[in-house]
């Protein structure tokens, strides 16, 4: 089943095409990745599906309603829920009140009672317990990621959309990154969007990967097909290199 | 902890008891005192109440004051107070709701800027009404009596306590804080930030309606420069700033050291009193952002 069908999508920022004509389809359950070099177009991408911007063009169906240009408290109370490339922590809040905003609000919208109790599970998930108490600017930077995949999974979205989560991570960092999206994946019986330059991550946890190239979709295949591609690797080497 | 949130509006509500015996036992001049410490209280707990929750921080609350006092003062003999005073408080919702639209999409040094000459717009639309009606000042004739008052007050403030302990505690309190915090990642997990500004705002002005009503019965007189004069909304943020404005305890006691420093000052070295007041304010924005009650909090979790 189609959760999430992006159909002609466009966005100019004056002359300036950061997306132009994209199109492609998510199935529910799917791990799908979206690739690109620096601005191809992949954050505005997920501005405009979670609703930060409004698309010039093109409609976003997700589970069957167009849900371009609503606002996006609207929107993640719909189901779908992202993370930022630059974290935005509530910083002088605990990591514990950050998770249960989430929790509050959200598709989930609980009650106090609920949204704390789903919010230490979250934490023991996301390897976060243990800084609870501390004030979120204070942790390290891949505390920080992890925070902010617990906010939004705190939301309980259908559809995640996880914004280079992994960069700036040590190759550790890294490999316990991908469990724990694999387990969030597997638990939480989640659709999830994944943006990341980390290559060798996207290649594991991806069964589809979308590549943009200067606001255009280049190619779409699964991590082999896309790793051979020829088209892909004069996108991002050059002509003489394909 | 449950017993906590049970223990603390009790004591509020017990300590307001308590204050409703000073019109027996003290002289007009104290109880006078007493009238306006309860007015500060009940403006900067409504002030934290948008202010201190969300981050935006309004210099527009002596808009609010001046509406409800000039309500009050055209309806005075023709309305019972009791239909009065609520409705200087709804108006001044009313006109806060209208004016959040627009006003609210705006942060930082914007918002300030933009209440802080809203306040002054509205405070010469209404000297050009009055100038227009011929009038130069407005006397009241048999206005109710300073105890009375003086209950009002006490009840207000009780009420605006209670709001901001309520709404710190509060669902909607967690999402105004988000705001303050990061209002990006605040929509962004759900938090209707549109709504919620906009109802925090407008709660927000309602008990400054009354206020303003209730000051314009005390003096019996009613002047625009005076109902509109800005130097309520910085009062109000001084008071919010030496207190601390992110929970109940922070309005009182700013309150209660800018009515002590006054009563020092005010009237042995008034020439020192804004002297004195800037130092302290100078000191405190340096040394002690979060406010006495940030601080006292601080101290308590170190040991």
């Amino acid at each position: 089943m189609t959760l999430l069908a992006l159909n002609g999508i466009g966005k100019r920022f004056g002359g300036l095409k950061a997306l132009d004509d994209v199109s492609f389809d998510v199935a529910s359950g799917e791990i799908v990745g979206i690739m690109g070099a620096n601005g191809a177009g992949k954050t505005t991408l997920f501005s405009l599906i979670a609703g930060h911007q409004k698309p010039g063009s093109g409609t976003i169906r997700f589970d069957g309603t167009d849900i371009a240009g609503q606002r996006p408290d609207a929107i993640n109370r719909r189901g779908i829920a992202r993370t930022f490339q630059i974290v935005r922590p509530f910083r002088t809040m605990s990591v514990r009140e950050n998770v249960t905003i989430g929790a509050l609000f959200g598709a989930g919208a609980d009650d106090t009672q609920t949204a704390e109790r789903d919010a230490e599970r979250i934490l023991g998930e996301l390897a976060l317990a243990a800084d609870a108490d501390r004030p979120a600017g204070s942790l390290t930077l891949a505390g920080q990621k992890r925070l902010e995949m617990a906010r939004a999974l705190a939301t309980r979205p259908r559809l995640l959309l996880l914004d280079e989560v992994m960069a700036g991570l040590t190759p550790t960092e890294v490999a316990a990154a991908i469990e724990t999206i694999r387990a969030i994946h597997r638990n939480y019986n989640l659709t999830i969007l994944v943006i990341e330059h980390v290559m060798h991550a996207l290649m594991q946890l991806a069964v589809r990967i979308v590549v943009l190239h200067h606001g255009l979709k280049i190619a779409e295949g699964t991590p082999a097909e896309i790793a051979v591609s020829p088209i892909v690797q004069e996108a991002y080497l050059g002509k003489d290199a394909a | 902890m449950i017993g906590a949130r049970k223990i603390t509006p009790m004591f509020y509500v017990a300590a307001a008891l308590l204050l409703t015996l000073p019109p027996f036992l003290v002289g007009p001049y104290w109880l006078g005192v007493g009238l306006l410490l309860l007015s500060w209280i009940a403006l900067a707990q409504s002030w934290v109440l948008l202010s201190g929750m969300t981050g935006y921080i309004s210099l527009g609350h002596a808009m609010f004051y001046g509406l409800g006092g000039y309500l009050t003062v055209l309806t005075w003999q023709s309305w019972p107070l009791w239909i009065s005073l609520p409705a200087a408080g709804a108006l001044a919702a009313f006109v806060a709701l209208v004016l959040g639209w627009p006003v609210l999409r705006v942060r930082g040094p914007y918002f300030v800027i933009l209440t802080y000459g809203l306040a002054e717009l509205v405070k010469f639309v209404v000297i050009d009404i009055e100038a227009k009606l011929g009038k130069f000042g407005r006397l009241l004739m048999g206005a109710p009596p300073l105890e009375t008052l003086y209950w009002l007050m006490l009840a207000l403030a009780l009420i605006a306590t209670l709001a901001t302990w309520y709404v710190r505690r509060s669902r909607f309190g967690a999402g105004l804080r988000a705001i303050r915090e990061n209002e990006e990642a605040a929509e962004t997990l759900g938090v209707p930030v549109v709504r919620f500004k906009l109802f925090a705002f407008a709660a927000s002005a309602f008990i400054p309606g009354i206020v303003g009503g209730l000051m314009a019965l005390r003096s019996a007189y009613f002047e625009p420069f005076q109902a509109f004069s800005p130097v309520t909304s910085f009062t109000i943020v001084v008071i919010a700033l030496i207190g601390g404005s992110d929970d109940a305890p922070g309005p009182i006691l700013g309150a209660l050291f800018l009515i002590v420093l006054q009563e020092l000052l005010w009237t042995s070295a008034p020439e020192l009193y804004l002297i004195i007041l800037g130092l302290v304010l100078i000191g405190f924005v340096l040394f002690v952002p979060d406010g006495v009650h940030g601080r006292l909090l601080r101290g308590k979790r170190a040991t």
